[in-house]
């Protein structure tokens, strides 16, 4: 097993690299990792300074993507919104993740009435619009960062939770696993040796495009006013005050939304370039 | 969003004190038109009305909304100085306690029926009716007597001479006829379709996206020249800009960003006339006094010095506005400008607060004592973008002189009902809008500071409390300037809230409607005289 | 086929029942709950009227008591009354925006379908090749782009520059003068931007979507088949392998109506529509629950109906499923 699966790891990172989108994709989420994760060392200004005498100044040598409606400098700001855009988008998916694992594996393992409820559960969540139900409890609960990515979170692991369940249910039937039961290996052994690592491509694929969809729910709520508070520097809540001098400051809306653009974009591309790359289909079985 | 307190509800929108800066911009064309009747003048709203009835709904769009509907007995002229709408005449007895109002006759209700005293004793009735759910009502509840002894007569008694009371006459006189049967007035049908007095007659109102107003031919004014006053609802800033400009709405208010550097195209100069007058308000951090950061008067001094007020507003109004100094309007009759003033010190702002025991021991630039660091957060509304650049720029400010603020902005309602009323606040970043009147008993009486009063900071001074009662139970307009002057400096020492800024309003009107004359009311005062001339009409096919 | 649509029909009632669960949930998570809420927005509220209040939501008695009380007023869509200053029905406001949320959703899915569709078969029919690439980059872009940015630049270029289309509402003033063709115009011109922008999203998932099914189908053996005999590619293509891959596509864009509704929050903000979503986001903004929780419970009815539509269609669709 063990070798088997490093050729097939091999192969699967040729064919990935063989897809230039992905490749492009991965490159433009390796330099938002490595951007947000220390920002001030990209950041040539203060993201916070204010400079009342130099509001909405248009891109310049000084700051390359212009200054904000305080005088503040685009740019650094953007920089600093990276990290905040990525840790929402990391945390939000990965409270996803964790959820949807818990529950596809349960319920796809066990079977039953118990996937009977679980299901039913799943299905009754996605019957909410998730946008409707981020907004409602953000009213309840108030926008902190903390809330956002919570509530992210909790009503994007659906998607998880289903995918899991699957791979649970195709394998459970496979002989190797009825092979370890009679062995008498334990379930929770039987579930993280076997099962989780064939699932491992598809939850990966579908956690690189929950990150996506996580940015872009962040951004349209810090837009909306109930995502990340201004002054804190949020790609979404930047494009607010974008919006309000749209004619006039073209780069204060253009640059953030681009920045969302091209991550939302990057994340995609990688996640479908993982897609294809990891399609059994093609591997020939 | 301020909370305001209604005046007048006519046609009053803003109201100005003196002759202070009004600056008119004209462009190219001209039109020789002469006073015609027609046309209409769409506005826009950020926020829907709720209800047509002033004295139970307490947002702006919803007053001014009631304004074109209904009458008071009084209002503000265009000097602000109070005049007769319903009641024609008035005088007040010697000892200040009694007032008479002498009532116009032939005045109709737009269902036809007459209107007499009768309305106005209804309308008192109703203001102190517990089954009104008023904001309104502190005044009417000085009254302690009120008769209709003729049909154009209405005499109201109070136990003690009351000033702020022929202001407050300015409250919408509601029909009894229509009204009579309904316990709790903010049910009845005509909170959805008024029937008032007023210039306009209510036509329709469609929720969420219009009203619509037709003019009253039988107007006991003039009738008004515009034949219909539409306000479209558009709850985004951006979008009602860019409506403006093709040409969907012809009236709003502009931010000082846009006023000061989007308009200044000849395209737009060619089909607008922008406006510039000093609002009837002021923003203000305001201290929770018996926080124990802000209990002691030098740090909240210090924090007058080391914020830096023309930065705000050169900053956030784009100088479309004036420091504050004080919770009073510069050219009205009770301001003083000889007070305590706090230009921008950031030195002086730090020894005071090393007088107050507050020095950075452990060297991280915050200052702190007995081991605590000087960190508070400021509260404000979202939605406000002004306030959240003033909010940011202060930010800056303290954090030079060694205090770290946080912001948390809030949503409206919650503000108010969680954290304001409630008291659970360290600071927070707030306006007043302002009456004519200057009895601001309400905001800074001792009396006032229970929970959804107003005087929500806890400010308690002896002296001023004498002073509120002094300068509200006279008429004598010295007497009131002298109290109001002498409660003005005792402000600028003691400096509950630290008093920003009075920003100007910015109203743009489509240059094709005429009769606009800015005056220290504003430019609304007249609304009933505007016109479009007849070769300049735009809209002139309306169907029932 | 009607014992699966019957079947179908009964399970919805436990989903029914659990959007009850969960949105009593959500409402009594609130802090201060309900009745503190609508007390502290009144400024003049005598004690009866908490007290009748209390009474309403039945505050006083133990939880499960609540719960079914809940539910009986959700099955006859009583939300109470918003607690903005109107203080109408929520379920009569909320009725009279659903029509112009659920048309502008309704031409959304169409045009997602007319664009998709095509895109989608196209692509996989010609896999990999230039026309395959780009669009997919177009089709993620649209993925990726925030509708709200989008609809901006969209009002900018075409309301205010070109000035072809109108920037908000969904009429025009002048909207009674106009002839019948005038007047039928003028709604469609209102409505292009908004269904625009609403759709741009969903074209990206259900395009991919639409071409993975062609390209899975594809290799099926009974298209092998079909291409033995000799037919032509056209033929193949359209008769046999469009058809299969459809018919996934149709559930899936069942399933895409929760998405639209929420994205509509959005744009009928911009584009100043009265629809469901700015109802729901103002509501959300003055903390208006009873509106609030009436909007969320009314969205997952209508995304119920919408699944429930799809599997139906689906049904009808493949004969496999009907004759179960």
């Amino acid at each position: 097993m063990a070798a088997g699966s490093t050729s097939m790891f091999r192969d699967f990172l040729r064919r990935l690299l063989k897809n230039r989108l992905a490749v492009a994709g991965a490159i433009v989420v390796s330099l938002l990792f490595v951007v947000a994760a220390h920002p001030p060392a990209f950041a040539p200004h203060d993201p916070s300074r204010i400079d009342v005498r130099k509001i909405l100044e248009p891109p310049s040598a000084e700051h390359p993507l212009g200054t904000d409606e305080l005088g503040r400098d685009v740019l650094s700001r953007m920089v600093h919104g990276a990290r905040i855009s990525m840790e929402v988008g990391f945390v939000a998916t990965g409270i996803a993740t964790v959820i949807g694992l818990f529950v596809g594996l349960i319920a796809g393992f066990y079977g039953r009435w118990v996937d009977a409820v679980l299901m039913r559960f799943v299905d009754i969540m996605l019957c909410f619009p998730s946008f409707f139900l981020i907004l409602a409890v953000i009213a309840f609960l108030g926008p902190s960062i903390l809330n956002i990515m919570a509530i992210i979170g909790l009503t994007s692991w659906m998607g998880a939770a289903r995918l899991v369940r699957a791979e649970m249910l195709s394998l459970k039937e496979r002989d190797f696993v009825a092979a370890a039961r009679a062995q008498g290996t334990g379930d929770l052994r039987i579930i993280f040796r076997h099962v989780l690592p064939n699932a491992l491509a598809p939850i990966l694929v579908w956690a690189t495009l929950g990150v996506a969809g996580s940015i872009l729910v962040e951004s349209s709520l810090s837009f909306l006013g109930i995502g990340v508070q201004p002054p804190t520097p949020s790609w979404g809540n930047m494009l607010t005050a974008g919006k309000d001098n749209i004619e006039f400051a073209w780069w204060l809306s253009v640059y953030p939304g681009l920045a969302i653009l091209v991550t939302v974009l990057g994340y995609y591309l990688l996640g479908e370039g993982i897609q294809d790359a990891a399609d059994p289909r093609l591997k020939g079985r | 969003m301020k909370i305001a307190r209604i005046v007048v509800a006519a046609l009053a929108v803003v109201l100005l004190a003196g002759c202070a800066k009004k600056e008119k911009e004209a462009g190219g064309e001209a039109s020789t038109g002469a006073p015609a009747i027609g046309d209409a003048i769409v506005q826009g709203s950020i926020g829907d009305v709720s209800g047509f009835l002033a004295a139970v709904t307490s947002d702006s769009a919803s007053h001014t909304a009631a304004g074109y509907v209904f009458n008071g007995l009084v209002r503000y002229d265009k000097d602000l100085k109070l005049e007769g709408e319903l009641a024609e005449s008035w005088e007040v007895s010697p000892d200040g306690k009694r007032i008479t109002f002498h009532l116009r006759k032939g005045v109709m209700w737009q269902d036809g029926k007459p209107f007499t005293s009768d309305d106005v004793l209804f309308t008192y009735r109703k203001m102190i009716d517990p089954n009104t759910p008023t904001a309104y009502a502190e005044n009417f509840k000085q009254v302690t007597r009120a008769e209709a002894p003729d049909p154009h007569t209405f005499v109201v008694e109070y136990e003690k001479p009351f000033a702020p009371a022929l202001a407050s006459w300015g409250m919408h006189v509601l029909p009894k006829h229509l009204l009579e049967e309904y316990p709790d007035i903010s049910r009845s049908p005509l909170n959805k379709k008024p029937v008032g007095t007023g210039p306009f007659r209510f036509l329709e109102w469609k929720t969420g996206a219009k009203t619509v107003f037709e003019a009253n031919p039988d107007y006991f004014e003039d009738r008004p020249y515009l034949s219909r006053v539409i306000t479209r609802v558009i709850p985004d800033p951006a979008t009602t800009f860019l409506e403006l400009k093709s040409g969907g709405i012809d009236m709003t208010g502009l931010t000082p960003l846009q006023y000061t550097r989007q308009t200044e195209t000849k395209e737009f100069r060619k089909s607008f006339n922008k406006y510039r007058y000093l609002s009837f308000g002021y923003t203000y951090l305001g201290f929770r006094l018996s926080h124990p950061l802000f209990s002691d008067r030098r740090v909240r001094q210090a924090f007058a010095y080391a914020i830096h007020k023309k930065e705000i507003i050169d900053g956030v109004l784009f100088g479309l506005g004036q420091e504050a100094t004080g919770p009073y309007l510069p050219r009205t009759w009770a301001y003083n400008p000889d007070v305590k003033k706090y230009p921008y010190d950031p030195e002086k702002a730090k020894a005071l607060l090393v007088e107050a025991g507050w020095k950075d021991t452990d060297g991280d630039g915050i200052l702190d004592k007995e081991g605590r660091d000087f960190a508070f957060t400021v509260l404000t509304n979202a939605g406000n973008e002004s306030r959240a650049k003033t909010a940011a720029i202060i930010q800056q400010n303290l954090a030079a002189v060694g205090v770290k603020m946080e912001i948390r902005t809030l949503e409206w309602a919650a503000f108010i009902n969680e954290f304001v009323d409630k008291r659970k606040f360290d600071a927070v970043i707030l306006g007043w809008g302002l009456d004519p009147d200057p009895d601001q008993y309400d905001i800074w009486s001792s009396k006032k500071t229970g929970p959804k009063e107003f005087n929500f900071v806890g400010f308690a001074n002896d002296e001023v409390d004498r002073l509120l009662e002094e300068g509200r139970r006279t008429f004598d307009m010295e007497k009131r300037k002298k109290a109001y002057f002498r409660i003005q400096e005792i402000m600028a020492e003691e400096q509950p809230y630290v008093f920003l800024y009075y920003p100007d309003a910015l109203p743009v009107v489509h240059k094709r409607i005429h009769g606009i004359e800015p005056a220290p009311a504003g430019i609304s005062y007249n609304f009933i005289k505007w016109y479009v001339p007849a070769d300049r009409q735009r809209y002139t096919t309306f169907q029932q | 086929m009607l014992r699966y649509i019957a079947r179908r029909l009964l399970l919805t009632v436990p989903l029914v029942i659990g959007i009850s669960l969960i949105s009593f949930l959500v409402i009594y998570a609130a802090p201060g709950g309900p009745v503190e809420m609508a007390t502290d927005l009144n400024p003049k509220v005598t004690a009866e009227a908490r007290e009748r209040l209390q009474a309403y939501y039945g505050l006083d008695q133990p939880i499960h008591v609540q719960y079914v009380q809940w539910l009986g007023r959700m099955a006859t869509l009583d939300f109470g009354q918003s607690f903005s200053r109107d203080g109408r029905q929520v379920s009569e406001k909320i009725a009279e925006r659903i029509p112009v949320t659920l048309s502008i959703n309704v031409l959304s899915m169409f045009l997602i379908f007319l664009i998709a569709v095509p895109l989608g078969i196209y692509s996989a029919v010609r896999k990999d090749s230039w026309f395959d690439r780009i669009t997919t980059v177009a089709v993620f872009t649209g993925f990726a782009v925030p509708t709200f940015w989008l609809a901006l630049l969209l009002m900018i270029l075409f309301g205010v520059k070109l000035g072809w289309l109108p920037i908000s509402g969904l009429v025009s003033m002048e909207y009674e003068s106009f002839s019948f063709a005038g007047k039928v115009w003028d709604r469609v011109s209102h409505l292009i931007l908004p269904v625009f922008v609403s759709a741009f999203g969903g074209l990206a998932g259900l395009s991919r979507y639409m071409r993975s099914n062609m390209l899975e189908v594809i290799r099926q053996d009974y298209i092998a088949a079909a291409r033995a005999k000799g037919l032509p590619e056209r033929t193949v293509v359209f008769r046999h392998a469009m058809r299969n891959a459809l018919l996934p596509f149709i559930t899936i864009l069942g399933l895409s109506v929760p998405g639209l509704l929420g994205g509509s929050v959005i744009f009928e903000s911009i584009f100043a529509i009265p629809g469901l979503g700015q109802l729901f986001y103002q509501g959300v903004l003055s903390r208006d629950y009873p509106l609030i929780m009436g909007s969320l419970v009314i969205g997952a009815f209508l995304t119920l109906i919408g699944n429930l539509l799809a599997d139906v269609g689906y049904a009808y669709a493949d004969p496999r499923i009907r004759t179960e």
